[in-house]
Formats: structure tokens, C-alpha cells, sequence
């Protein structure tokens, strides 16, 4: 088996064939004992390679989303993986300005009201608080 | 309703490389589980892999500008990716330790063990136990399906000798798994 039947072997394999050498490639292996059984061999591991399951990132209590399979080829076992570290810099920023613009919109929308509705607007609580009567009872009575 | 066209991976790197935040985000989403597969089980160790994931993106922010060709630009994060990688085995010289482990392990013999889960445990074993330079070109090609120029890019060498190296890869784990095949051709 020479190097050149090796390397179309490998290729093929690697589905980097054109249509001649397809065709140079079983032609041989028609012929060869020894280079059928290397092909076997090849897609046999071929095979057990593939047949390896993915490995699984370490889920992260942070930030987890989850694999959109379609875009990562066979994705086993809902693979899951954070992007912490560059989304939660950005996110950090965001939630207090988004809170401290919320605070300021209600704020503003309360002081207009107050400007509308001077008096109608208020709501007055009072407190009515009962004490009891309290005798104070002192110990360094005469 | 006509659903928007996916963005292709040239357009994708061009949006990086412009700065466009979601671009950013939409390419790690494509990639981030490439590139965790590949650290995963170049370094054998998922943990270490994540770290090297995330570092990968963070040179990548930076140093965006100094990429010229979008087309160029998977082929870079994995290059990136696979330095960091090297650094750390270097680092904790552990791939040294992996691969005395390994190669222990896979050489108790066929015994009984001839199932198809054990026999891709025993091909991980066997990935596992390759040298550096020729598991990265296996991973690459078969899980990555990276072209012959691609793995070249990445592994800073020429298409001759990713070519060789998957030959001789792919040779030795054949000549080891043999034992374990044996019945099954």
C-alpha cells in the first residue's frame, strides 16, 4: 500500500475527495486486501470517536443559558454554559441606572401631581392614639 | 411571518470586529460550545476549559482590532483558545500526568469489555492519551469539521503536516484500539 492510497484513505475520511479520486479510491480498494481493511479500520474509529459524548460545562449558579442546539452541531445532554464574565459587567451597570431611572420617573410624576392637585391629591392620616393611664408610681416616696 | 435570515459567519465577524455588542453576544452563543468541546477535552478537564472559554472571548474584545479578515476570525478564537490552553498544560504540567494515566489505563487489555459504551469510553481513553499535537488535530477535524487550512491556521503549522499528523494520529489510536475491535470488523 503506497503513500498516495494512504493519503486519498485519510482524505476520503475526511470527505475531501473529489469525484476522480472517489473513483481512484475504490477502484484499489476493489483489488487491495490490506487497504479494505484499513478502511474498515479507519471508519470504525471514525465512528467511536464520534459516538464520545460531549463533555458538559460545570453549570454556573451566576449566569446560565441555555446551548441553542441549532447552532452548535449535536449538542448532548442540554449543555449549558455562562457568560458571565462579559455579560454581567454590563448588566451590573445596567440594573442600578435602570432602577435609579424609575425612581426619578415616579418621583417626578408624584411632584407633578402635587403642582396639579394641591389639595385634592392629599390624603391625610391621623394618628389617634389611645394611652391608657399610666400611674407612675415612684419608689423614693417619701 | 418571514423569518429573519441568520447572519452568516462572515457577516457575523465583520459586526465584531465593527464593535456591535450584539454581535458579540450572537458569536459567542455560535461558538462558546465549540470552543468549551475543544478546551474540554484538550485539557481533560471541563472547569479549567470554561475558564479558557471565557478568557478566549476576553482577548478577543481586546485585541479585535487586530484582526484584518473576518473570514479569518474562527479560526483565530480557536488559535487563542488552544495557546491558552497550552499555557495552562505547560503551566500545570499536567498533560504529562494525563497522559502516564491514561496510557496506564488503556493497556489492562480487552477483558470482556466489548459493549459500545465501553468502547467509546475506552476511544476517549485513547483520545485522552494521545500527544498534544495530534489529539488537537483529531479534535478539531472530527468534532470541530474543520478544513485541512482552518486546522493549519490554528495550530500554526502547514496543511502537509496537519495532514500527517491526522495519519499518524489517527494510525496509532487504530493500532491501539485494535485489541478492542477485534471481532466487531
Amino acid at each position: 500500500m503506497n503513500d498516495h492510497y494512504n493519503d486519498l484513505l485519510q482524505r476520503c475520511l475526511d470527505e475531501d475527495l473529489n469525484d476522480v479520486e472517489m473513483k481512484q479510491l475504490f477502484t484499489r480498494l476493489s483489488s487491495d486486501e490490506q487497504l479494505r481493511k484499513e478502511f474498515r479500520s479507519l471508519t470504525a474509529l471514525k465512528n467511536e470517536l464520534r459516538r464520545i459524548p460531549d463533555p458538559i460545562p460545570p453549570i454556573n449558579s451566576q449566569t446560565i443559558s441555555r446551548m441553542n442546539s441549532s447552532d452548535h452541531g449535536s449538542i448532548r445532554n442540554g449543555g449549558r454554559i455562562s457568560f458571565n464574565r462579559l455579560i454581567t459587567s454590563k448588566t451590573a451597570v445596567r440594573i442600578p441606572v435602570l432602577a435609579a431611572l424609575l425612581l426619578a420617573v415616579g418621583l417626578a410624576g408624584y411632584g407633578a401631581m402635587m403642582l396639579m392637585f394641591p389639595n385634592q391629591s392629599r390624603t391625610e392620616y391621623v394618628y389617634v392614639v389611645e394611652m391608657p393611664p399610666v400611674i407612675i408610681q415612684s419608689s423614693y416616696s417619701n | 411571518m418571514m423569518q429573519p435570515t441568520p447572519m452568516t459567519d462572515q457577516q457575523l465577524a465583520q459586526n465584531v470586529i465593527a464593535g456591535d455588542p450584539r454581535a458579540v453576544t450572537l458569536f459567542y452563543e455560535r461558538y462558546r460550545y465549540g470552543l468549551f468541546r475543544f478546551c474540554s477535552r484538550l485539557l481533560s478537564d471541563p472547569v479549567m476549559a470554561e475558564d479558557v472559554v471565557h478568557d478566549t472571548f476576553v482577548i478577543l474584545m481586546t485585541k479585535k482590532d487586530q484582526l484584518r479578515d473576518p473570514s479569518v476570525l474562527r479560526s483565530w478564537i480557536f488559535t487563542i483558545a488552544r495557546n491558552e490552553c497550552i499555557t495552562l498544560l505547560r503551566k500545570n504540567k499536567k498533560f504529562k500526568a494525563i497522559a502516564e494515566h491514561e496510557e496506564e489505563s488503556v493497556f489492562e487489555g480487552p477483558s470482556e469489555r466489548t459493549e459500545s459504551d465501553e468502547r467509546s469510553k475506552i476511544a476517549e481513553k485513547l483520545l485522552n492519551a494521545l500527544l498534544p499535537q495530534y489529539k488537537e488535530v483529531i479534535l478539531l477535524k472530527e468534532y470541530e469539521g474543520m478544513s485541512y487550512e482552518e486546522i493549519a491556521a490554528v495550530t500554526e503549522t502547514t496543511v502537509s503536516s496537519v495532514k500527517s499528523r491526522l495519519f499518524k494520529a489517527r494510525r496509532s489510536m487504530m493500532k491501539l484500539m485494535e485489541p478492542y475491535t477485534k471481532g466487531i470488523l
